[in-house]
């Protein structure tokens, strides 16, 4: 668990250290809305005031705005290797990732402003949103069970209104 | 000017409740202004820290002691406020320093000489008189991501306010580590 003073400076990273390329995808709850950002997206909730975001290196939780999260997940698709979790005043995790497939590698919570991670380390089977749902991001639209779609993104029936 | 120093309880006999503002130009570059943030370090003369505790900003809005605290609502002028209970603030603690910096988490960075203005103002949390106003500070910044705006600072019997202006390019991390800050 971090302090309420380190949870609220710069970014939370992850990144993964493996021979192989490996997926990282963030499940999350921030300002009342669940999204899940995949390596087609760059920024979530939106692009204007990205809170959960996506670079080369991995990805990232803007502790900056930790007052407007309420919980994520990280999901890594990968054969081996390590999840590194550091944040900006040095903390850091490493945990291990199964040898093959997909697995819920961490969460975090934000309980009265300190943010608390844990790691999981569960794999899981079936699709991105059988994995998601499963930790309770039950609120995110779907175009496939792959894919899900931006909280900001119009609901795909809307135009049809 | 920075460098001044006003004496403000001998200015103010009585003074107890004071708000440290800062403003800055409302057509700041709106992913700036997203990422902008007061914060506070309380610290002994010498400039060190307790404890974590003695970080007050946007995620721990109050000083274990209650003696600062981030203002729930700013005035017509500042941006953001913290305010400072005189008489409160533990015999140990001989310096306040009020800093704003740039969140470094997101990924729009930006640095402080992208604003336009900023400005500092001291006030009487009792009747609003204005105390200080500092000149604008952001003439000399150029990469910095923080920026100590000023310090209260206790002098034999009275509480002084010094404008500082002083950038750091290592973020609000770099200045924790300035005043020993544990996080």
């Amino acid at each position: 668990m971090l302090g309420r003073a380190a949870s609220g400076i710069g970014a939370l990273s992850c990144r993964v250290l493996a021979p192989t390329p490996a997926d990282l995808v963030v499940a999350y709850q921030a300002r009342g809305m669940q999204g899940v950002l995949t390596g087609a997206d760059r920024h979530g909730p939106d692009a204007e005031h990205p809170r959960f975001w996506r670079r080369d290196d991995g990805v990232h939780v803007d502790l900056g705005h930790v007052d407007e999260i309420s919980r994520f997940a990280v999901v890594a698709r990968s054969s081996g290797g390590t999840l590194v979790v550091t944040t900006a005043t040095g903390a850091r995790i490493d945990l291990d990732l199964p040898d093959d497939g997909r697995s819920v590698a961490l969460t975090g919570h934000v309980v009265l402003g300190c943010l608390v991670l844990r790691a999981e380390g569960r794999s899981v089977t079936g699709t991105l949103r059988d994995a998601t749902e499963a930790y309770g991001y039950d609120d995110v639209t779907w175009a496939s069970p792959d894919r899900p779609l931006s909280p900001s993104h119009p609901h795909p029936h809307e135009g049809n209104l | 000017m920075r460098g001044a120093n006003v004496a403000l309880t001998r200015e103010v006999p009585g003074l107890e409740q004071v708000v440290v503002g800062i403003s800055w130009d409302p057509s700041t570059d709106p992913a700036l202004a997203d990422n902008l943030r007061l914060a506070a370090i309380l610290c002994s003369g010498d400039g060190v820290a307790r404890s974590a505790e003695d970080l007050v900003y946007f995620n721990q809005l109050v000083s274990s002691d209650r003696s600062v605290a981030v203002a729930d609502a700013a005035s017509e002028v500042d941006v953001e406020q913290i305010e400072v209970d005189l008489p409160a603030v533990p015999a140990e603690v001989g310096r306040i320093a009020f800093i704003l910096h740039v969140n470094e988490g997101s990924p729009k960075r930006r640095a402080l000489n992208q604003l336009r203005s900023c400005v500092v103002q001291v006030s009487d949390g009792s009747s609003g008189d204005v105390l200080v106003r500092s000149v604008d500070l952001t003439d000399d910044l150029s990469n910095e991501s923080a920026l100590v705006i000023g310090e209260l600072y206790r002098h034999r019997d009275d509480w002084k306010f010094r404008v500082v202006g002083q950038g750091h390019a290592s973020g609000l991390v770099g200045l924790a580590r300035q005043f020993e800050l544990p996080l």
